[in-house]
């Protein structure tokens, strides 16, 4: 079952910049994709697009009910709901502790049944003994995990994760991919950008590479 | 809906016991510009007042022709009283005028008089609304064309002057309203601004995690309507103070009106809530 559909997507910014160009491709349910490419590729732009933060100037980006050519902006917040989006920024709120981090995803959105479902993600992302530290006071790979974990907590059909392992050591970062690959066993699709290579081998999905704005 | 209001209600107590000093730097600069547009507004307030209290003496005196009876006399207060805008028109006998007179001048300067020289008189009164110069001088007209009166006298020159002068100092109390009450609206409604801006990066994941624009909103809001009330309420004790204190110094019939303190409230709810309003919507 098709979640995500790109098709023949451009994105032109007003200064006639062309960031992507006849970018097409297509997410399963459950399937795993990495795309891959350098700096100022198109890739968040990319993602950007798929939960519909940018619009195409041509083509049309379809999730799951939601296309970017008939979408109203009062519906945005509904489609993001359906999507756990991990920024690449890790975006911590430092005034509020690892739990309130996670649970401020759900009351934003009036889930319930908070308390136990922010336990459980916590426990998935192996975060359970850090639940009521400051965010200073986590390491990068923990502070990454926290940001995976909001994006779960409203069990998403679709993760899109800007450069998880970006700014960690090795040996974290292969934590995290180990965490994606248990998660996307779970059923969620994930799509996650990043310019390293290694993490989209190690992930053993598929594999996109994108440059100057074209999937190659 | 319930929700949304209780999450924006538990984010204000949130903030405010997250960022103490924020929040009462906040709301003294938000009291304190509210204090000064409550001066301000007290000081028109009295002001009017004054002014109504002045255009309470504008009235109309007809000197009636001798030998005129005393029925033609009050039948002409009552053709008088018809008119449009008069309140009142109050009948003194030639008798009554000397009264008076003599309890101005003194019982030797009456005597020294000899005969009465005083005409009978209407003292008119008029309705307010009806005291300022033109209006006067087209009922004095009317009143002057009554048969039976000899000629009339409102003060016209004064009545002249006082109308230039109410008209400027309105124009000037209005332009000092709008600076004043436009600096306060801008102070208040910048520092809920700096609330929004302070928490960007809340919005920012809010935002992400689907959150609706109504609720995402809605915190601030609330924090700019609570600051907005709590300064103005702060701003209205202050002021009720000031006037305490100064109250020896200042003209007996200086008020602090419950209106101005309650319009010092209401528009610091108004500014806050706009305030949190507009921030957003920047």
């Amino acid at each position: 079952m098709q979640i995500l559909s790109i098709e023949r997507v451009s994105l032109q910014y007003p200064q006639g910049i062309e960031a992507l160009k006849e970018v097409s491709f297509e997410l399963k349910k459950g399937e795993l994709f990495t795309l891959v490419g350098p700096n100022g590729s198109g890739k968040t732009t990319l993602l950007k697009l798929i939960y519909m933060e940018l619009f195409p100037t041509r083509g049309t980006v379809r999730v799951k009910g939601f296309s970017s050519s008939k979408i109203k902006s009062r519906d945005i917040p509904y489609l993001r709901r359906r999507l756990g989006i991990v920024p690449q920024a890790t975006e911590l709120l430092e005034e509020r502790d690892v739990f309130e981090n996670v649970a401020l995803a759900m009351r934003a959105v009036g889930g319930k049944g908070i308390r136990r479902r922010v336990w459980e993600v916590l426990s998935q992302t192996g975060l359970s003994s850090r639940a009521r530290s400051s965010p200073h006071q986590l390491s990068g790979g923990e502070a990454k995990r926290v940001a995976i974990a909001r994006a779960l907590v409203n069990q998403p059909f679709l993760l899109l994760a800007d450069e998880p392992t970006g700014g960690i050591d090795q040996e974290r970062a292969e934590g995290i991919l180990f965490l994606l690959k248990r998660i996307n066993r779970q059923g969620t699709a994930i799509l996650l950008v990043t310019q390293d290579e290694r993490v989209g081998q190690s992930l053993a999905g598929g594999i996109l590479r994108i440059a100057q704005g074209r999937l190659i | 809906m319930a929700f949304d209001r209780l999450y924006g209600i538990k984010e204000v107590l949130f903030s405010f016991r997250r960022y103490p000093a924020r929040f009462l730097v906040s709301l003294l600069t938000i009291s304190l510009s509210l204090l000064l547009l409550g001066a301000f507004l007290c000081l028109t307030f009295n002001l009017k007042l004054t002014l109504r209290n002045l255009r309470a003496k504008v009235e109309i005196k007809a000197f009636l022709k001798d030998g005129i009876t005393q029925s033609q006399m009050e039948e002409l207060a009552g053709r008088v009283r018809l008119i449009q805008g008069v309140k009142d028109a109050i009948l003194i006998t030639k008798e009554e005028a000397l009264l008076d007179l003599q309890r101005e001048f003194g019982k030797e300067f009456i005597d020294d008089l000899g005969a009465n020289p005083l005409p009978p008189s209407l003292r008119v009164r008029l309705r307010e609304g009806w005291r300022k110069g033109e209006i006067v001088q087209g009922i004095a007209a009317r009143i002057d064309s009554l048969d039976g009166v000899e000629d009339v006298e409102y003060g016209g020159k004064w009545l002249e002057r006082l109308d230039r002068f109410v008209f400027h100092l309105l124009l000037l109390d209005l332009i000092l309203g709008v600076i004043i009450g436009l600096s306060s609206f801008m102070s208040v409604s910048n520092v809920v601004s700096r609330t929004f801006l302070a928490r960007r990066k809340e919005v920012e994941i809010m935002r992400l995690v689907g959150a609706t624009r109504r609720f995402i909103q809605r915190p601030f809001l609330y924090e700019g309507l609570f600051q907005g009330f709590l300064g103005g309420v702060i701003g209205a004790v202050l002021l009720y103070l000031f006037f305490l204190l100064l109250s020896p110094q200042l003209p007996s019939e200086a008020i602090l009106s419950p209106k101005v303190l309650g319009l010092q409230v209401g528009l610091g709810l108004a500014f806050g809530g706009l305030g949190g309003r507009f921030s957003f919507g920047r």
